[in-house]
């Protein structure tokens, strides 16, 4: 088994983390989403790395695209930014290229690569967070097509995106069942919510959409009827893969800086590197960078071998989000007092990375799934 | 118009320090600038621009990304039988691979930071009966014209040219961005590759035995630091004199 990254990812990988530098990491969009920045990243090439080059994507495998992403976390600070690349690209454009008709790839793909518009993927509502089935978003069927109604919560890119992947209950021969759709903003019944002040990641605005007899055509069809719960599913493996690609990344940024800090911050007549209490901290990020980055490249190789990976990304969700977060606790610990101060970032880095262990399933939720699925190996 | 861009590929980590699992070779900085200057200021249609580097033939990635950065074509001058020139059969080199190609201005960079001679663009334009004008920090096209800002000093004098000439930009660009899709592109074209037979070179003028110079030794110089700074608080006649002390010491 050959570990070793080809040199062309090697280069990608160079080549993202030397944009990323010189491009994303302004002080000013850290607390807004930023349009400039946002067609940067398009005009980079950042949302079409998977797509056919038929759509202007660059056609390149799924481990690449790990590889992209995780510079990107590495090289970007802007932890909302990265996210509101991810849920673009990962839970909007590849869903419409994986499942989406001719019609729907031809109207969205090449638009959505070049950045315009913004998407964004609905499933969560206000009763139906961890039990997504749960959802009452409805998607009545007429002649012509479907009428939505419902409203749809905590939606990330809410208020700039447009167009999005809804989730709705349809009727059909198995009684009720989940639809996925593909919605423009500017359809007629779209209503979007003002952005959601949050704790953290506020460079990607969220927002609550509401559905009130939005009318759209039976090409709207993500996949097919009935079809929704396992496109979710699907759903779900990319955000996890891709959105946390980033977190190693973002991991490994700040273990560089602890390891730069502590070579140079004396106490006791000494570089605290020479205390152990400091410097296992940093042996732990390390750990879980490695261990993280092994499962991610993993996942990516399933991905290319069009394979499921439920539980692979069920348990790379879980102990990357928690490594994450553990990582920006103890970068904060070692900093000491400058640690707990805004100017050194890293209590920015601290309420970015605590959201994580929520969205995208909470870690309870992981731990079910495990459990769950590990049971099937057993039996 | 028609304008060659001659690139050096430099140890990448004099052209891009601190940038992760790095590439053997870059493109040196100075012609960075040079190329992104030109690619800027060339009007679609009407300028073209060919990239040409001598050098090993893992170069190439130097080429690449001159094409990724703008360049409509790239030239590699590689054979090991120019390995070890010095700035004098290098300019011999590129002087006759220049003379195959039709132009109507040649640029280069002010010096490639591994060698930091600054000597080459000028005896190539010596060789090719050129006017090089040095120190340039911008440039116009005009009509059959180039406005060329030149600095010396804290003056700038702008220069209006008539091809053929050469420029040397003084500038130089650490980070370059290209785009993804433009670097796949590069990766797709076809970049030929001239030996001493394409260019019909007499071979006692090139490599080792064409050169005036020879390295005979390499070795490495420790580089004192000091640890702590040291204050001098006497007139500034003892200070200099203190310095000028200090250097003789140093130079010996």
């Amino acid at each position: 088994m050959d570990f070793t990254l080809s040199k062309e990812q090697k280069e990608i990988r160079q080549e993202t983390i030397r944009f990323a530098r010189e491009h994303l990491n302004q002080d000013e969009d850290r607390d807004q989403f930023s349009y400039d920045l946002w067609q940067e990243a398009a005009d980079f090439g950042l949302y079409g790395l998977t797509i056919p080059e038929e759509f202007g994507g660059m056609e390149e495998s799924y481990l690449t695209a790990a590889v992209v992403t995780e510079a990107l976390g590495y090289a970007c600070n802007n932890n909302g930014f990265v996210f509101a690349v991810n849920n673009h690209v990962w839970v909007g454009l590849n869903l419409i290229h994986l499942y989406g008709s001719t019609y729907l790839k031809n109207k969205y793909l090449q638009r959505m690569i070049q950045g315009n518009p913004i998407g964004a993927i609905a499933i969560t509502e206000a009763d139906a967070g961890s039990d997504a089935v749960a959802m009452r978003t409805s998607a009545e069927k007429t002649e012509d097509g479907f009428v939505l109604n419902g409203s749809k919560m905590f939606i990330s890119n809410g208020s700039i995106a447009g167009v999005f992947i809804v989730f709705a209950k349809t009727v059909g021969e198995k009684g009720h069942e989940i639809t996925a759709f593909v919605v423009d903003k500017d359809t007629p019944g779209v209503y979007v919510g003002k952005d959601i002040e949050k704790m953290g990641l506020n460079s990607c605005p969220m927002a609550e959409i509401t559905f009130q007899n939005c009318r759209i055509g039976q090409e709207s069809i993500l996949g097919k009827m009935g079809a929704g719960n396992s496109i979710m599913q699907s759903a779900l493996e990319w955000e996890r893969c891709y959105e946390f690609a980033c977190h190693i990344g973002a991991m490994e940024r700040i273990m560089e800086r602890c390891i730069n800090y502590v070579n140079q911050r004396k106490q006791f007549g000494q570089p605290i590197s020479s205390y152990q209490g400091v410097t296992h901290k940093i042996a732990d990020m390390k750990a879980a960078i490695e261990l993280s980055r092994l499962l991610l490249y993993k996942i990516a190789w399933m991905k290319d071998q069009h394979r499921a990976a439920y539980l692979e990304t069920s348990i790379f969700k879980l102990t990357v989000s928690e490594a994450y977060i553990r990582t920006c606790r103890d970068a904060m610990q070692i900093f000491g007092a400058y640690g707990y101060t805004k100017e050194y970032g890293l209590e920015n880095e601290m309420r970015d990375a605590l959201a994580c262990s929520i969205y995208s399933g909470t870690s309870e939720m992981q731990r079910n799934t495990i459990f769950r699925m590990s049971l099937l190996d057993v039996i | 118009m028609k304008i060659v861009v001659c690139v050096k590929a430099v140890p990448s980590c004099l052209a891009e320090p601190g940038l992760p699992d790095a590439q053997v070779l870059a493109l040196n900085p100075y012609d960075t600038f040079a190329l992104k200057k030109l690619v800027e200021r060339i009007r679609p249609h009407e300028d073209t621009i060919t990239c040409l580097c001598m050098g090993p033939p893992h170069a190439r990635a130097a080429l690449e990304r001159c094409l990724a950065l703008g360049a409509a074509e790239a030239i590699l001058l590689s054979d090991s039988r120019f390995s070890g020139s010095d700035t004098f059969a290098t300019a011999i080199v590129l002087s006759a691979a220049l003379q195959r190609i039709d132009f109507d201005v040649v640029v280069c960079g002010h010096e490639a930071v591994d060698g930091e001679t600054g000597q080459v663009p000028y005896e190539t334009a010596v060789r090719l009966g050129l006017t090089c004008i040095g120190e340039v920090i911008d440039f116009q096209f005009s009509g059959h014209t180039i406005l060329i800002d030149r600095q010396e000093r804290n003056i700038v004098n702008t220069i209006q040219a008539h091809p053929p000439f050469m420029i040397c930009c003084r500038e130089l660009c650490l980070q370059t961005n290209v785009s993804l899709m433009a670097r796949k592109r590069a990766k797709g074209k076809e970049i030929p590759v001239w030996n001493a037979d394409h260019l019909s070179m007499d071979l006692s003028l090139c490599g080792q035995e064409g050169s005036r110079t020879k390295v005979i030794r390499s070795t490495q110089k420790s580089i004192t630091r000091v640890k702590e700074p040291q204050y001098f608080q006497e007139s500034p006649e003892k200070a200099a004199e203190f310095l000028l002390n200090q250097c003789r010491e140093h130079v010996k």
